[in-house]
């Protein structure tokens, strides 16, 4: 008797909150869907483009997140992004070699794998799919952070760059430039970002999308240290894609002026408003995938 | 199976029905039940270090056994013998081979010799060092004949394994939960809601406070050299309440569900910030070890008898067997004997116990003193090595009185500040209570109860986000 009482309350008090949480997620969902086809422009991208936001302007970036979690996203969303213009982030840094070795050596990075891992499918409460780039031993059936995710991603324009520090020394710069090109514990060639980042492309323009990558500012310095065989490895990339690519760099053309960076490739919050205001400006106009 | 991942959300209400459901009419059964579920739930992390409980078991079961029928003095002393140096030496191996062996090439190699020292790659199992001290309890309290021994096997396996407890404390002695096993539990709708609560606030304590400074401790302790003084300092004092709130979280559930079960486990931690001095921080962090090794260690050694001489040599070896049980590395040996150095006043001055209740300045003088001292003998703790919490610390001593950086004033870390600030005044205020979150809202209407319940597991949900970690105590 008092067993069954308990089991009871239990159940009830379970019950509300699971109601709740439920209904929430399934209405968030509608609505970040909603926003996705509202938009007119969608961006894919990493921590270099997290800061972009305005009026038309989905932005479904993550913090070093390599190009597989967007694979899976633009799977997810597939039916909101057709026919829509998407821009990728792509820069030198995407083609290093940290990706692979990350993924299959979580020594190299602490919690860096678990993180990426947590952003596959982390907008369903059931997470179908355990094998998913061998990450079994992340994987989780049941999904609770599916709501604060959902919630945290539709809050991200609201946050904007607040950082007016800028990078001040090129030691910093140097110890980036070794952790993406010579990292000695680098023992696996990157292939699951270039494999992924063409089978990105592909079903986006399957899907009738309006493809173009993004290349974000990058201090002169980094740029520089950039192996050689890396740089003729994009231009090539980008040819064989055949997508048009919005090079920032030469837009702005503020590579040398280190006052809009806060590190080697993320920009302060000037170097932000400049890009938000030039996001801003060619919203307004009709044609604003412009090659270069 | 960690107890704030799904897997357990899953594995605990099966078990929980199956438990009283099913067996509830037999006792033996009940008991079979705990030792398959706790075998279960050790095994989800690897299966293979079941054959190292079962043998620890039947080992000890065995030992008690003997005991019970030899009254010669020479034949008792044999089998605790066998106990002692199988249990030990199993710990030994897994947990101090390598440090031991590289511990004496390297001092060969300080004498001018060099040694070639060959280690092992071992991985420690899960809670060796909770269940063997569980299992020695019951062959040496058996051996003094504090406690007749069990014959029945399968209660003394449940009380070996019983997965609550297994792989991080409390360290239950024999005499407290072996005869729990024996007598029918029957089902109280009190204490589970109790034990629902207990667990609740073990959780809010580790996903979201531990968890928290954990990602703080370590940036910080990751990268100590390129720190400022004032984030060395914060990030000692995330640290400090990181294993606070990890650790004392984990006996937290590790009690609520116990209780669930009908089983009582002891009181691990007692507001242990709140200490006036060394003596009573010892009171009240991890009660089950520090009695341990006083009835065990530290008495057989001879106690508070003799000269003070022989009392400090006492409360050096204590302190150094506690801090190497933490683990194998010279800082926890250093961590011990700094706990030993700040516990000598006490010892010598005769003023073990705290005096005055009320809560007046000199009172928050010495709080916050015992506070400090602690907080230092964690950044050994954390370090990973000893010349590496000096330099931590001297990098503090040597900063500039007001040296503050934009990284203490993230959003981040302000939110940390605030949550840490308000669970210190709720567990001041609650420092009557067993457990912070006993009292809170009991009086209230229901919706108004549970709308608080339901708001400290949204927090827990939200927090959950950060990059979960491991409780810090099973690596020891």
């Amino acid at each position: 008797m008092e067993l069954k009482k308990f089991i009871k309350q239990v159940l009830l008090f379970l019950l509300l909150p699971s109601c709740l949480y439920i209904s929430s997620l399934f209405l968030l969902r509608q609505t970040f869907e909603v926003n996705i086809e509202n938009a007119s422009l969608v961006i894919l991208g990493d921590s270099q483009t997290q800061f972009i936001n305005g009026k038309g302007i989905a932005n479904y970036s993550i913090a070093g997140s390599p190009y597989f979690v967007h694979y899976r996203f633009a799977q997810e969303f597939i039916d909101q992004l057709r026919g829509k213009k998407v821009y990728i982030s792509f820069n030198y840094h995407n083609l290093s070699d940290l990706y692979q070795n990350r993924l299959e050596n979580d020594k190299i990075f602490p919690g860096w794998r678990n993180s990426m891992a947590s952003h596959i499918e982390e907008f369903d409460l059931i997470v179908d799919n355990p094998m998913y780039y061998q990450m079994e031993e992340e994987y989780s059936a049941l999904n609770m952070q599916a709501l604060p995710n959902l919630i945290g991603q539709m809050c991200r324009g609201m946050i904007s760059e607040s950082t007016t520090a800028h990078i001040m020394d090129t030691l910093t710069i140097n110890t980036t430039l070794f952790r993406h090109w010579q990292n000695p514990e680098y023992i696996r060639k990157d292939e699951i970002q270039r494999s992924y980042l063409i089978k990105l492309v592909k079903l986006l323009e399957e899907n009738q999308c309006n493809v173009t990558l993004l290349k974000m500012p990058l201090t002169h310095y980094y740029c520089a240290g950039v192996p050689q065989k890396i740089k003729s490895e994009y231009e090539e990339m980008q040819k064989c894609m055949q997508v048009d690519i919005l090079d920032l760099d030469k837009r702005l053309m503020i590579s040398k002026h280190y006052q809009y960076f806060k590190d080697y490739s993320h920009l302060n919050k000037y170097g932000c408003d400049l890009v938000n205001y030039l996001f801003a400006n060619k919203m307004s106009k009709e044609n604003f995938a412009v090659t270069d | 199976m960690l107890f704030n991942s799904i897997d357990f959300a899953v594995f605990l209400p099966i078990v929980f029905l199956f438990y009283w459901l099913a067996f509830q009419k037999h006792l033996r059964l009940q008991n079979l039940f705990i030792v398959l579920v706790s075998y279960i739930f050790y095994g989800w992390w690897d299966w293979r270090f079941l054959l190292l409980i079962f043998f620890s078991t039947l080992v000890d079961y065995w030992v008690g056994r003997g005991l019970m029928y030899s009254d010669g003095s020479l034949r008792r002393r044999v089998l605790l013998w066998v106990s002692l140096s199988i249990n030990l030496g199993i710990l030994a191996f897994f947990k101090y081979f390598n440090f031991f062996v590289s511990s004496f090439a390297s001092s060969f190699s300080l004498l001018g010799a060099e040694i070639q020292s060959s280690t092992l790659n071992i991985i420690l199992p899960v809670g060796i060092s909770f269940y063997t001290l569980q299992t020695l309890s019951y062959s040496i309290d058996v051996y003094k004949r504090k406690l007749e021994p069990t014959s029945d096997f399968i209660a003394f396996a449940a009380f070996v394994s019983f997965f609550p407890q297994l792989v991080a404390g409390p360290i239950e002695r024999a005499s407290c939960l072996l005869p729990q096993f024996y007598k029918s539990r029957v089902f109280d709708r009190e204490k589970s809601i109790e034990a629902l609560k207990l667990m609740l606030w073990g959780l809010f304590k580790k996903v979201v406070i531990a968890d928290s400074c954990a990602l703080f401790a370590n940036q910080v302790f990751g990268n100590y050299k390129g720190m400022l003084g004032s984030e060395l300092l914060f990030g000692a004092i995330c640290f400090t309440f990181q294993i606070y709130c990890d650790f004392s979280g984990y006996s937290d559930i590790a009690r609520g569900v116990a209780r669930l079960f009908g089983f009582e486990i002891m009181q691990n931690f007692y507001y242990p910030y709140f200490s006036k001095n060394i003596s009573e921080f010892w009171r009240r962090w991890h009660i089950s070890l520090s009695s341990w090794f006083k009835d065990y260690l530290y008495v057989p050694l001879g106690g508070n008898r003799g000269n003070s001489l022989f009392k400090i040599r006492n409360v050096f070896i204590v302190f150094i067997v506690s801090g190497l049980w933490h683990g194998a590395n010279w800082t926890f040996i250093v961590w011990g004997m700094l706990h030993a150095v700040f516990y000598l006043p006490l010892l010598l001055g005769g003023k073990r116990l705290s005096k005055g209740e009320e809560s007046n300045i000199k009172n928050v003088f010495q709080i916050v003193f015992t506070f400090t001292l602690t907080m230092l003998s964690w950044v050994f703790f954390r370090s990973e090595s000893v010349s590496m919490a000096f330099d931590y610390l001297n990098r503090i001593r040597l900063a500039p009185f007001i040296e503050l950086s934009s990284f203490l004033f993230s959003v981040r870390v302000i939110g940390v500040v605030l949550i840490l600030i308000s669970f210190v005044v709720i567990e001041w205020i609650s420092q009557e209570h067993q457990f912070a979150f006993e009292k809170i809202g009991v009086r209230w209407k229901r919706p108004w109860r549970w709308l608080m319940y339901y708001s400290v597991m949204i927090i827990i949900v939200w927090c959950s986000g950060n990059s979960s970690q491991e409780f810090v105590y099973f690596q020891f």
